[in-house]
């Protein structure tokens, strides 16, 4: 039982490490552990000798002569390997993603494209949607603009919604007028358009810029109430006032 | 191979290319041919893919010698090239083998005079080493080839010396008691 213990030390011992003090004290007492070293250093003296005798095996004369006559046939293409179609790809992919929006801002659209005409059937000049402001990126610069007053070109909050693959050169602008309240939105607009009511007013976000001292406002509108409700002073509202005041 | 074999410093081999080398180049490159065979042997043990694995590796050693500055360093990127495809076309071998339920041996049949050559003792022995992680196994043939010392072996694979004395210490060890 002693003697197994001893057997991997015995084996670090026979591979030229220096044997600790138990064992060189079991070694001296015991002749069957010394037998045991003996036949590991014969067997490590066999084992590298069988590797050295039989990685000592010659080339074939003639692999030289080979080597010289393939390589002297000059380079070769290399492989380009299964996945090489990738490189050229993603290169390309590269490139699209940083030339389109460069190309973007040197020619922007020019202002002169052919614009779909608006619609005879809507009483207000209201921008028709056509195929160049269909797209996402479009949209969403007109949207953000402000047209200039005084244009007769007003965005349409739906339209600047729109999606491009809902948006079509025939689709016509929505626009929710109650009943008999035509007229009263052809004169709303004009007012935007001669400047008269700013957007501020429109929307209920700040003081009114328009002379209301009279017993009716510009171009006949009814004087609004001078309070707004409670939901009129949040922006989100604005849109949901403006029929019902003019339908009043 | 014009263009493809520069002279390196030390000229080792002549701008004329392989086929009008130097006397120090043509050493150099007969050394290695016997080096890159003898490590693609280590792994395959047979000659004839040992020869191909040789050939592949010289070529490509010729092909690229342009781009290594240090002569000292042809040895060990000839090792490094012909083990790394040994490896490869061995890995591939038995794929193959597997694929056509051939042999039940990883590294395949043996030469018929090796066969005859070789004993129960030195089969079982390439057993073991064909047993031992990479790493280990790489040392232990290096050091076999031509008797090499640790330095050398250091050299040829790119490790230091203690790295190489602690593997291949733990590559005879393992050697010892699987033949044990």
């Amino acid at each position: 039982m002693s003697c197994e213990r001893h057997r991997s030390a015995i084996r670090d011992v026979a591979l030229g490490e220096v044997p600790p003090k138990r064992l060189e004290t079991h070694l001296a007492s015991c002749p069957a552990c010394r037998a045991a070293l003996d036949d590991e250093r014969r067997r490590l003296a066999r084992i590298d000798g069988e590797l050295r005798n039989t990685l000592a095996i010659e080339p074939p004369v003639h692999l030289l002569s080979r080597v010289r006559e393939i390589a002297s046939r000059g380079a070769e293409p290399k492989d380009p390997g299964r996945l090489a179609w990738l490189l050229p790809l993603a290169a390309s992919v590269v490139a699209l993603a940083v030339l389109l929006p460069l190309a973007r801002r040197v020619f922007p659209p020019s202002a002169g494209e052919p614009r779909a005409a608006p619609s005879a059937q809507v009483p207000v000049a209201m921008p028709s949607v056509d195929t160049a402001e269909a797209s996402a990126a479009q949209v969403g610069v007109e949207a953000r603009k402000e047209p200039p007053l005084g244009e007769s070109r007003v965005v349409h909050p739906r339209a600047a919604a729109t999606r491009p693959s809902e948006a079509s050169p025939t689709s016509e602008p929505e626009v929710i007028v109650p009943p008999g309240g035509e007229a009263a939105l052809r004169r709303f607009v004009e007012a935007i358009r001669d400047r008269r009511m700013g957007r501020e007013v429109v929307l209920g976000l700040g003081p009114d810029p328009v002379d209301w001292s009279g017993a009716e406002g510009p171009s006949g509108w009814p004087r609004p109430p001078d309070r707004l409700p409670a939901e009129a002073e949040r922006v989100g509202a604005a849109p949901e006032m403006a029929p019902r005041t003019l339908s009043d | 191979m014009h263009g493809l074999v520069e002279s390196l410093p030390g000229s080792v081999v002549s701008r004329e290319g392989v086929g009008s080398l130097d006397a120090a180049a043509e050493e150099l490159l007969a050394e290695g041919s016997r080096l890159a065979f003898r490590v693609a042997w280590s792994v395959l043990r047979q000659r004839e893919d040992a020869e191909d694995v040789a050939q592949e590796a010289l070529v490509r050693a010729c092909r690229n010698l342009a781009s290594l500055r240090d002569r000292e360093r042809f040895r060990p990127w000839l090792v490094r090239i012909a083990w790394r495809l040994a490896l490869n076309h061995r890995r591939a071998r038995q794929r193959r083998e597997r694929r056509e339920g051939a042999l039940a041996d990883p590294i395949g049949p043996m030469d018929v005079e090796e066969l005859a050559a070789a004993g129960e003792f030195r089969a079982r022995l390439w057993d073991a080493v064909d047993a031992l992680p990479d790493k280990l196994r790489l040392v232990v043939v290096l050091a076999g080839i031509q008797g090499h010392d640790v330095r050398t072996v250091a050299e040829l694979a790119g490790v230091p010396e203690g790295t190489v004395k602690s593997r291949l210490h733990a590559a005879r060890k393992r050697l010892l008691e699987a033949l044990s």
